[in-house]
């Protein structure tokens, strides 16, 4: 198993003892760091290995996905010029 | 570590999976970035649905988990918050398409996330690309 220093923040610390009532020792802060570790990143991993799953189900190309991100940003982008009143201009291209 | 993403970074992700899909998740564990965006951009996501399914081939309801994914760690800040660098941006951004991204770095002196060759030659400096990300993420780079 892999092991790790774990110093618990002061005021975690004050919180967990005084609603538990009493000083919790070395061995019972372990077991509960373990018991929460586990808990969050198991409910992180089943998100992503979902994600995961769904993804890999995709069938869009690199290409549609650049051509889907430029036309969602310049939308964007025109909204966000016409509220701030401020006109682009387009810049030439070197060489041109 | 605040960070604006560039919504090709999203994109890419939802086609290829690979490093631009793990930023979001690693992100999820590690919490080293705050990702930003500009406002409305979940707007112009979801007018673009009907789209982004078509191209994918996954059901309505497969899309709306993904995105929800992706709202659920990327946060977005409203034009109001940032316009004020809409002019500055305009002048330094490559592209139209670029300017809320580069007015929001401008705001909150941070980078970009983007996979954009073109922001990346002309900003060199206000950029990050997935992979310099994960190595962030992973304990490879400093940030």
């Amino acid at each position: 198993m892999a092991e790790l220093l774990l110093r618990v923040p002061d005021d975690v610390r004050v919180q967990v003892e005084s609603a538990l009532g009493r000083k919790l020792s070395p061995a019972e802060w372990q077991t509960l760091f373990s018991r929460f570790l586990k808990e969050e990143l198991k409910e992180k991993l089943v998100r992503i290995k979902h994600v995961e799953s769904i993804v890999a189900r995709s069938r869009m190309t690199q290409k549609q996905a650049e051509g889907l991100a430029r036309e969602v940003n310049c939308s964007l982008s025109k909204r966000f010029l016409s509220e701030s009143g401020v006109k682009y201009q387009e810049k030439k291209k070197r060489g041109a | 570590m605040l960070l604006v993403v560039d919504f090709n970074v999203v994109f890419s992700a939802l086609a290829k999976g690979g490093k631009p899909l793990l930023v979001f998740e690693l992100n999820d564990v590690f919490g080293k970035f705050e990702y930003v965006s500009p406002d409305y951009m979940y707007t112009e996501l979801d007018k673009n649905q009907d789209k982004i399914a078509r191209f994918s081939k996954l059901s309505k309801a497969e899309l709306s988990e993904l995105l929800d994914y992706i709202k659920s760690t990327v946060r977005t800040v409203s034009f109001e918050e940032f316009k004020d660098k809409a002019q500055e941006a305009a002048g330094k951004s490559p592209h139209m398409k670029d300017v809320p991204y580069v007015a929001l770095a401008l705001k909150y002196d941070c980078k970009i996330l983007t996979g954009d060759l073109g922001l990346k030659e002309k900003l060199k400096e206000r950029v990050i690309t997935p992979a310099q990300a994960l190595d962030i993420l992973t304990g490879k780079a400093e940030p």
